[in-house]
């Protein structure tokens, strides 16, 4: 895609981890290969468990966290390097919000010095412009003037994620990292802060990346969705795809436990739990607790690979695997699976 | 069918710097044997207060102002410490959150799962304790149990360390079990296996169970009953299916569609505007009247009934008949979407 905003290739993050004070280090691959696009002015989801590796990408996305190998390309910026100078710029353009309101604002200022923060630190606007911005972000969150003399204590969840998410607004940013936005608010203010952003997407022309362990969540965000487990994409595809016609066991998985808890038929459910980095499966990483692994996935690692138009899936049997058959199927995008010969 | 717990008029007040909050107003609920409750409600809405006053292990700075509490019926409420601590762990079960927390991570598991038998049963035997701890090990489906009773909780995974604690809490087969969010810290493709343990265990010993959750899509798949609660106060409550089926109270109707699933994706969310009053400045009439589409000047003036009908359900709402009737548009007074989600 010609028009990526964030262009991601082969990006690895690899920790030494050693056992105890003198143990040899051993890798822990974090992030194991991922490539992504983003298109500018719309919303790339991950959604993954915990020690999917989501956060990780996230982190080097916003420069927190140095890559070990791999090119992240963010509006024609290399950020494997950048000089101070180029850093400082980049801030203009990428923010984050990240998930938990309460500890990302500093309880000892004003609402008003928190948002007006980036602005001080980058030496923009005067005074009294700065004054200005604070009431226009404030308007565009949605809080009421007054906000800007009340400290974070005396604000709900809800109220603090749209002080967040104004701080993050106040250079006028580009692209914004989502980080589980909503993962710590209560259900009947998620729906708030979702359609918030969907709106500021719409008005700004912003790009997002959403992380989040909600495929629900994602889904209704993003135009693109990727899978990720073990710190690699098991599926990449349109939400709509991906929601109606996954290719792959751990994304139907994930739809059959969003679909069984709102009392969906199908309940493929599967066992066991996300296993250890430190000691990841051979062969394909969802193995241990796929219900279609044969001995093929036990012993070679399924590339991932095209399976339909602009859906990748990383299964040997993604052209024979059996659609997920769901209570109801959402907005008609389901693509059938052509029945073709077994994978090897 | 017999009650096993029955809650009167349950009141509880909190002590704190902003003055004396009543955290649980005037709540009653009846627990059924072999039946589950969800007990539903945001953060802030009491429901884990509820919890604590009926177990009698309120925080220092609470203390329930009314109410009994009947446990088949004996008056909890009016039993003294040592009394209480005979009954908990042995008739009734409580499992935490996050295990992590609710496990010492100074002694093996096998230490902690023998500690019941050796508090409520007296045994003093290194191997019958040892036995008896494998047994229900395997109870709760841990795989090698023998081998894993050395093993300490920060070895465990998170839902493994989940069926530990549930493995501490059915030990000694309670009649009643009291789960406050056991799978909130949880992945989502765990979460479903560890509901699946207790629905089977509650089978197995005819278990009651109170099940505390913000979530009411998986409440329904699990409960039998709910109880929903809003700012302290139970505003409806019934059989679950029917509940999900006809909500009466616009909370419930709210919260109902205010979650993303995966069948709505591409339509904009209908939020509930606003926030939960601070329990400290709570509205003159119904607390939920501030947010609720469908509000006249009876429910700014005071507080509803409780409206009975059907098979044991109530709702405390003005108009419940006319939502029954279907006299009140459901839709009635939702934000109107400025603009249409944004366009996939």
């Amino acid at each position: 895609m010609s028009d990526a905003f964030v262009k991601v290739r082969d990006l690895r993050k690899t920790y030494e981890v050693r056992k105890g004070l003198f143990g040899r280090p051993r890798p822990l691959h974090a992030v194991a290969g991922v490539s992504f696009d983003v298109p500018a002015g719309s919303t790339f989801g991950l959604v993954g468990e915990s020690g999917s590796g989501k956060s990780t990408i996230a982190k080097m996305l916003m420069l927190a966290e140095p890559a070990t190998a791999g090119s992240i390309e963010i509006g024609k910026r290399d950020l494997t390097r950048l000089d101070r100078k180029e850093r400082e710029q980049f801030h203009l353009e990428l923010q984050p919000v990240l998930q938990d309101p309460y500890s990302s604002l500093n309880p000892r200022m004003r609402v008003g010095r928190i948002i007006d923060e980036p602005l001080r630190v980058h030496g923009l606007l005067g005074a009294a412009g700065r004054r200005a911005k604070v009431a226009e972000l404030l308007e565009l969150v949605g809080l009421p003037a007054d906000a800007a003399r009340r400290y974070p204590h005396e604000m709900s969840g809800g109220q603090r994620q749209r002080v967040s998410i104004a701080r993050a607004l106040a250079l006028d940013p580009k692209c914004m990292i989502l980080d589980e936005p909503v993962s710590a608010l209560d259900v009947s203010i998620q729906a708030q802060i979702l359609n918030l952003l969907k709106d500021l997407q719409q008005r700004l022309g912003l790009t997002y990346l959403l992380i989040s362990h909600d495929l629900a969540v994602v889904a209704y965000m993003s135009q693109r969705v990727g899978v990720l487990y073990l710190g690699e994409f098991m599926e990449i595809g349109d939400a709509a795809d991906i929601v109606s016609g996954s290719r792959h066991p751990y994304t139907q998985a994930l739809i059959a436990s969003v679909d069984a808890r709102s009392g969906g038929a199908s309940a493929r459910l599967v066992s066991g739990e996300i296993p250890s980095p430190m000691n990841p499966p051979g062969g394909c990483p969802f193995n241990p607790r796929c219900p279609h692994a044969t001995d093929l996935c036990r012993s070679e690692k399924p590339a991932l690979r095209q399976v339909a138009d602009g859906q990748w899936s990383a299964c040997h049997f993604a052209d024979t695997l059996a659609p997920l058959t769901r209570c109801a199927t959402a907005g008609g995008h389901g693509k059938t699976p052509a029945p073709a010969a077994t994978a090897a | 069918m017999e009650t096993i717990l029955e809650a009167k008029n349950l009141t509880t007040v909190l002590r704190g710097r902003a003055g004396v909050i009543t955290a649980v107003d005037n709540v009653s609920l009846q627990v059924k044997a072999g039946r589950a409750l969800a007990l539903v409600g945001e953060s802030g809405s009491g429901k884990s207060m509820t919890c604590l006053s009926m177990l009698g292990l309120l925080p220092s700075n609470g203390r329930l102002a009314a109410g009994e509490v009947l446990f088949k019926g004996r008056d909890l409420a009016r039993m003294n410490r040592k009394q209480l601590e005979k009954i908990r762990g042995r008739e009734i079960g409580m499992i935490l959150q996050d295990a992590m927390t609710s496990l010492n991570p100074l002694f093996t598991i096998g230490e902690q799962v023998g500690e019941v038998f050796k508090i409520h049963q007296g045994i003093r035997d290194k191997a019958t304790l040892r036995r008896k701890c494998i047994e229900v090990l395997e109870k709760v489906k841990i795989p090698a149990a023998e081998e894993r009773l050395d093993s300490y909780p920060f070895q465990f995974s998170g839902g493994m360390r989940q069926r530990v604690s549930i493995a501490i809490n059915v030990a000694l087969s309670p009649e009643l079990l009291i789960c406050d969010e056991p799978t909130t810290a949880l992945d989502v493709t765990v979460q479903l296996q560890i509901l699946g343990l207790l629905r089977e265990l509650q089978q197995q010993h005819n278990m009651a169970i109170v099940f505390v959750t913000h979530d009411l899509h998986l409440a329904s798949q699990f409960c039998d009953d709910v109880a929903i609660m809003y700012a302290g106060r139970v505003v409806e409550s019934g059989p679950i299916a029917d509940v999900f089926r006809s909500p009466a109270h616009p909370y419930t109707v709210g919260l109902l569609k205010a979650l993303p699933s995966l069948d709505t994706y591409s339509e904009r969310l209908t939020a509930i505007p606003g926030q939960q009053p601070s329990l400290t400045r709570l509205p003159q009439g119904c607390r939920f009247e501030p947010r609720c589409p469908h509000a006249t000047d009876a429910c700014r003036r005071q507080y509803p009934d409780w409206f009975e009908w059907g098979d044991e359900r109530r709702a405390a709402c003005w108009r419940t008949e006319d939502m029954l009737t279907g006299r009140l548009d459901p839709r009635a007074g939702v934000a109107v979407p400025v603009q249409q989600g944004a366009s996939r």
